[in-house]
């Protein structure tokens, strides 16, 4: 019964603490770059390329800001989903958003090179990271109360 | 086997464990989601007619992150530190207290006694680790959860096998020098010493470090598991030891 609840009160507070842990996270500037994104060259049936692989503990709104011109690319890695695509000519600052986390893959589409720098300026966990959470830690709390009320009846 | 499960109960629901188990999930998990906050980047070159970009193989960000939560240094410092404590708790505090004169003069042989108690210990010392990260690592990527176990199949099993070893090591260890050392509190001190001498001192070839080094180096091709160095330290030094503390436990008067 003791391991049980102990183990049960270790998860629920481990739920909590990953709560907490995403609130202050929300407003944590993360930084990526300044990247050096190369055009994809194609050489015959030969293509090469340089690919950034970025990733991200939340779902994320990125700041970027690029110099050169370009097409600039982000791709879901897992699904290669096209999450943005945006043509740059001498300098943008733009916003989009990283839907879930995980991993996304910037390449440069155009002809010509760009510099970029990635700001994460809000971090929000999924709504489907939320509900794992919310699930699991009620889920928790109701066995940690059956086994506190069993413990009753047992004494 | 009801005679055998009381004592297992009774092994498992001590206060003073319930409370290490308590701090040691809690903690580790803590750290293990902290580790996971933050953003990273990679570069890489790709050339030739045709290029695999997508797929959950090419996920190295999460791939990495994941395996970094069972290689973490913070992790590892505070669960030697557990199991330690636990397993001089286990193996000397009912001596010290006097509980032991109790539970050994019940119609339990001496092997018993050691076998449940043993089993309590390494439950506990699994717990700590594989409940955290499972949690953290399922939540923390629950939009993706579906791909989870493609994109981390090149590693996680030698990497749970290692991290099975580590505990096996520790628990090893714990167990021993409770059983040869005069008070609950020796035992700690010896046992912190024999973990931490190999840390401190840089020596990369002796556990825990050159586990928690194997474990980051899991995902690798070339990684093999069956040396005579993880095999040995992870499995046959744990064994041997066991077997020693067994036959001490058996041939020992409770004191």
């Amino acid at each position: 019964m003791r391991f049980w609840a102990a183990l049960l009160s270790a998860m629920l507070l481990l739920t909590i603490s990953s709560l907490w842990v995403y609130d202050s996270y929300e407003n944590e500037v993360g930084s990526v770059g300044p990247l050096f994104l190369q055009p994809v060259e194609h050489q015959e049936n030969v293509i090469r390329l340089s690919t950034i692989t970025v990733h991200t503990p939340t779902s994320s709104l990125v700041e970027a800001s690029c110099n050169g011109e370009g097409v600039v690319e982000v791709y879901d890695v897992i699904t290669g989903e096209l999450v943005s695509r945006k043509s740059v000519y001498g300098h943008l600052t733009y916003q989009f958003v990283l839907p879930h986390e995980g991993d996304y893959l910037i390449i440069n589409n155009g002809t010509d090179k760009l510099t970029c720098s990635l700001r994460f300026i809000k971090n929000y966990p999924t709504k489907e990271v939320q509900n794992s959470l919310y699930i699991s830690g009620s889920a928790f709390a109701l066995l940690l109360a059956l086994v506190v009320w069993r413990w009753e009846l047992d004494n | 086997m009801g005679r055998i499960y009381t004592l297992f109960r009774w092994e498992m629901n001590d206060t003073i464990k319930s409370v290490l188990l308590i701090l040691g999930l809690s903690l580790a998990g803590m750290s293990m989601k902290q580790f996971l906050m933050g953003v990273s980047y990679y570069i890489m070159f790709a050339s030739g007619t045709e290029i695999r970009l997508f797929g959950a193989f090419n996920a190295g960000g999460i791939l990495t992150s994941i395996k970094g939560l069972l290689s973490l240094d913070d992790v590892w410092t505070l669960l030697s530190f557990l199991i330690l404590l636990l397993g001089a708790l286990t193996f000397r505090y009912d001596r010290d207290s006097g509980v032991a004169f109790s539970v050994y003069s019940l119609p339990y042989s001496n092997t018993e006694i050691f076998g449940i108690k043993l089993l309590s210990l390494l439950i506990y010392g699994l717990a700590m680790i594989l409940l955290p990260f499972t949690y953290i690592s399922v939540t923390t990527y629950a939009s993706i959860a579906s791909y989870l176990p493609k994109i981390t199949s090149g590693f996680i099993g030698k990497a749970l096998v290692l991290v099975v070893f580590l505990v096996l090591y520790l628990t090893a260890v714990a167990t021993l020098t409770s059983l040869i050392s005069p008070n609950a509190f020796l035992a700690f001190m010896v046992g912190f010493a024999v973990i931490y001498a190999p840390r401190v001192t840089g020596i990369s070839n002796l556990p825990p470090q050159l586990f928690i080094n194997a474990i980051s180096r899991s995902g690798s091709s070339n990684f093999t598991l069956l040396t005579t160095q993880y095999v040995g330290w992870g499995l046959l030094v744990p064994l041997t030891i066991f077997a020693l503390s067994w036959a001490l436990i058996r041939r020992r008067d409770v004191v």
